[in-house]
């Protein structure tokens, strides 16, 4: 099936559930919703995705995660799937980190938990857009 | 009758023999054994000159000659009974008797011998002959007597004559008896010479017995004395030395003709002063102590003492010269200079050692008191350090405090967004959806709601796929149409399973709309609870906050439940520990609260689950076990990781040791956990084997 997902990726499931629910009540049947909880199921069920023929648009991951952490995770996304969106939502980074992400990752956007859902949703049209 | 007359007859006998005996002029004596005279005549009485013999011994009237003889034929008496032999007696004029005795022995009726018989006769002749002896012996005495006495006068004299007094300040022998004396005594010139001669001869004695080597020269330097000792001293007898001259003497002491001492006794003040450093004049006398290498056995150190010889006119007549051996005081003084100096030297050294010594003393004196106050530096900066680790410790937990604070807070502020948005949505439609759909569909609803309402939502991502392909499967089984989205939401609602009872519902027309229904009302509860867990979450860490940062100010320990404070520091670490982690508690019940540093210990849990994790990479099985004994506490943390190697194990207290890249950690974590259970009077221990590592502590109560 031919899916447009929106990917999201955190470690704390309570984030996922919240920010899945207002993903849905915002555009509801347009997109798929995958979430993950940690980088290395993330590349696991992007690959899966890909597989299955689906197209990833955009990432929200977040960037302090037991293991691998929010920017390598989305640095090597990069390599492998460059088109695809990228935006931190993260309840701390260090700013090299930020800045590491942009650099190498064109990270499109880095919004600080918690959020303002509007300012996340406008962020992700304007991402949608650019595809 | 007949033996009266026997009797008479014996008697008249007796008479007769009696009248014989006292009449005839031999001598006669009764000796009882003892050599008492029993009876005796008149005869030996005037030959005795003694009137009273009776009871006297006859002893004592034997000569001292011929006692061992008369007494020697007591014997021969016993053996021939009679004997007959020579005696002289010794009358009470002490004039000897010569007499020839026969004995006869007395027996008795035993034969025992009771005494003898003696009959003495005179021997005029002999007897003259042996008083001239005696006198003759008498005579001897007296002139062996005379003799003796002779004698000894004359050595009174001899010793006289010897008798010298040589005073210091005389150079001329004063004879105790004067020349003029020795002449004048005799008044005749041959006896004066032969007196002087014999005092010249004990002159020379005198001079010849000497210990000290002594020579006289002549007033023309002729060796005319040259003693014993001279003789021991250079090795030259008398006889060769006597009569030469030229400096001859001075061949053995010097190796060459020369003046030596003696020689030098006229010459002046001046001369000596000039010449010869060694000499001093004192008087008449010079003096002077000099060194001969040729002689002796290293060499021979001398007093030399040398005077003119003058005779009574002042005229020179000679020189004498003595000479004493004084090496052995010579070298015995060297020994006692070396000695001194070597005292000299060490108590040199001593003094430097002493100036050292105290020297070092001062220096460690200044040492001690710097180390003091090193000390107390090192401590105050200990302190600053354990200050410090707190801090970083503190430091390293904002960043990830702040996510932990941050999340759910995003979480809330999302839920209430989608909470706030569904109402405004909901409410307005709620009535006419409820107009429109009829009892089953109504049933539905309710039974989806009750569905959602009730499921559990804690599952992970994994799983809700998993779940959700199950129910797409049958979803496309039964040919419904937007399989993937039914089952998403389904899904989410916490409907995992079990949907056949749902089937009709969902085939039919107005399923979506129920659906979508259900969903975002029972979403908004499922929004409530997020924000319940969420506030929780914040509660927590920020209880652990103000747990791990709670600064004791007064320094005293108070009390603290341990179980709290491990899950302070779990909760701090719960980003860290749940993914990949494994995290299995085990917390006694009713462990006692001890009294410590709540603070403090809590960096010690901190300390020791960070290594854990670091140890395990983040993935593995964390164990923390609380249990009591006795009155203490113990906290048992336990890792999955590497281990500890054998080689470091004794080094992981101390401080700055770290296995840590340079930069990461300054290995001072356990020391100051060391350090900080030594403060609780606890103690810490560790196992380790790759794949189990355990770090134990126990505390004590300290409630005394």
């Amino acid at each position: 099936m031919l899916k447009n997902v929106i990917l999201c990726v955190d470690d704390e499931k309570i984030i996922l559930n919240s920010l899945k629910s207002q993903l849905k009540l915002e555009f509801g049947n347009a997109y798929a919703y995958e979430t993950a909880e940690s980088a290395i199921d993330a590349e696991e069920l992007i690959d899966e995705l890909v597989l299955d023929g689906c197209k990833i648009l955009i990432i929200v991951s977040d960037w302090l995660m037991p293991g691998i952490k929010g920017d390598e995770f989305l640095i090597k996304i990069h390599k492998k799937y460059p088109q695809i969106v990228k935006i931190m939502l993260t309840g701390h980074a260090s700013d090299e980190a930020i800045e590491k992400v942009i650099k190498e990752a064109n990270l499109y956007q880095c919004l600080a938990k918690p959020w303002s859902g509007d300012e996340l949703i406008q962020t992700i049209r304007n991402g949608l857009k650019k595809i | 009758m007949e033996s009266m007359n026997l009797y008479n007859i014996f008697l008249q006998q007796q008479q007769l023999f009696q009248t014989i005996l006292y009449a005839m002029d031999e001598g006669f004596v009764f000796l009882d054994q003892d050599l008492k005279i029993v009876d005796c005549n008149s005869s030996i009485c005037v030959l005795l000159q003694t009137q009273n013999l009776k009871t006297a011994y006859i002893t004592e009237f034997i000569t001292d000659a011929s006692k061992p003889v008369f007494l020697k034929h007591r014997k021969d008496l016993i053996e021939h009974k009679s004997i007959e032999y020579p005696i002289t007696f010794l009358n009470s004029e002490n004039v000897c008797i010569s007499c020839n005795v026969k004995e006869l022995i007395i027996v008795d009726k035993k034969n025992q011998s009771v005494g003898s018989v003696l009959l003495i006769s005179h021997n005029t002749q002999k007897d003259e002959a042996e008083n001239e002896l005696l006198a003759a012996h008498v005579r001897i005495e007296e002139l062996t007597t005379e003799r003796k006495t002779l004698e000894q006068t004359i050595k009174k004299l001899q010793d006289a004559l010897i008798e010298l007094n040589l005073s210091q300040d005389s150079t001329l022998y004063k004879p105790k008896i004067s020349q003029k004396e020795i002449i004048g005594q005799n008044d005749n010139i041959e006896i004066a010479i032969q007196n002087f001669k014999i005092a010249e001869n004990n002159i020379s004695s005198i001079i010849h017995c000497m210990p000290d080597a002594v020579m006289v020269i002549d007033k023309n330097g002729v060796v005319v004395a040259w003693n014993v000792a001279m003789e021991k001293l250079t090795g030259i007898k008398a006889c060769d030395m006597l009569g030469k001259g030229n400096y001859e003497y001075a061949i053995p002491l010097y190796g060459i003709r020369k003046k030596i001492l003696v020689d030098l006794v006229f010459e002046t003040d001046d001369y000596l002063k000039d010449n010869y450093k060694n000499i001093t004049r004192d008087g008449e006398i010079i003096r002077a102590e000099n060194y001969i290498p040729l002689l002796g056995e290293n060499g021979f150190y001398f007093e030399g003492t040398a005077s003119g010889l003058k005779d009574p006119q002042n005229n020179v007549v000679g020189a004498i010269e003595i000479i004493r051996d004084i090496t052995a005081r010579v070298k015995a003084n060297e020994k006692i200079a070396e000695q001194q100096n070597q005292m000299i030297a060490i108590n040199e050294e001593l003094h430097q050692t002493m100036e050292e010594l105290t020297a070092q003393r001062d220096i460690l004196a200044e040492k001690t008191t710097m180390l003091a106050e090193t000390l107390d530096q090192l401590e105050k900066s200990q302190h600053k350090l354990v200050e410090s680790a707190k801090m970083v410790a503190l430091g390293q937990l904002i960043a990830g405090v702040a996510h932990e604070i941050n999340t759910p807070l995003g979480a809330i502020r999302s839920s209430i967004s989608n909470i706030s948005e569904t109402l405004e949505s909901v409410l307005l439609n709620l009535p006419n959806f409820f107009k429109l759909l009829d009892g089953p569909d109504k049933m539905n609803f309710y039974i989806l709601l009750n569905r959602s309402i009730n499921a559990k939502i804690a599952i992970t991502s994994k799983e809700e796929r998993t779940y959700k392909r199950a129910i797409i499967s049958v979803l496309t089984d039964e040919q419904i149409e937007k399989a993937d989205d039914y089952a998403d939401t389904l899904v989410d609602m916490g409907i995992y399973e079990d949907i056949d009872d749902l089937m009709p519902f969902l085939k039919s027309q107005n399923s979506d709309d129920v659906l979508q229904m259900a969903y975002k009302v029972s979403g908004m509860l499922r929004s409530s609870k997020t924000i319940n867990i969420a506030i929780d979450r914040v509660s927590k860490i920020v209880f652990a906050l103000k747990n791990f940062s709670h600064f004791n100010q007064t320094g005293e320990m108070v009390k603290a439940n341990i179980n709290d404070s491990l899950e302070t520091v779990l909760t701090l670490y719960y980003n860290q520990i749940k993914q990949g982690i494994t995290l299995i508690k085990r917390f006694d019940e009713d462990i006692p609260d001890i009294k410590c540093f709540p603070d403090e210990l809590n960096q010690v849990w901190t300390n020791l689950i960070h290594n854990a994790l670091q140890a395990m990479q983040n993935s593995g099985t964390l164990e923390v076990d609380i249990s009591k004994k006795d009155s203490h506490v113990i906290v048992a943390i336990t890792d999955s990781g590497c281990g500890i190697p054998e080689e470091i194990r004794e080094k992981i207290f101390m401080p700055f040791f770290t296995t840590k890249p340079q930069g990461e950690g300054s290995g001072l974590g356990l020391d100051i956990v060391k350090r900080i259970i030594e403060k609780h009077n606890g103690q810490i221990q560790f196992e380790s084997l790759p794949g189990r590592t355990t770090f134990t502590v126990t505390l004590p109560n300290n409630y005394e």
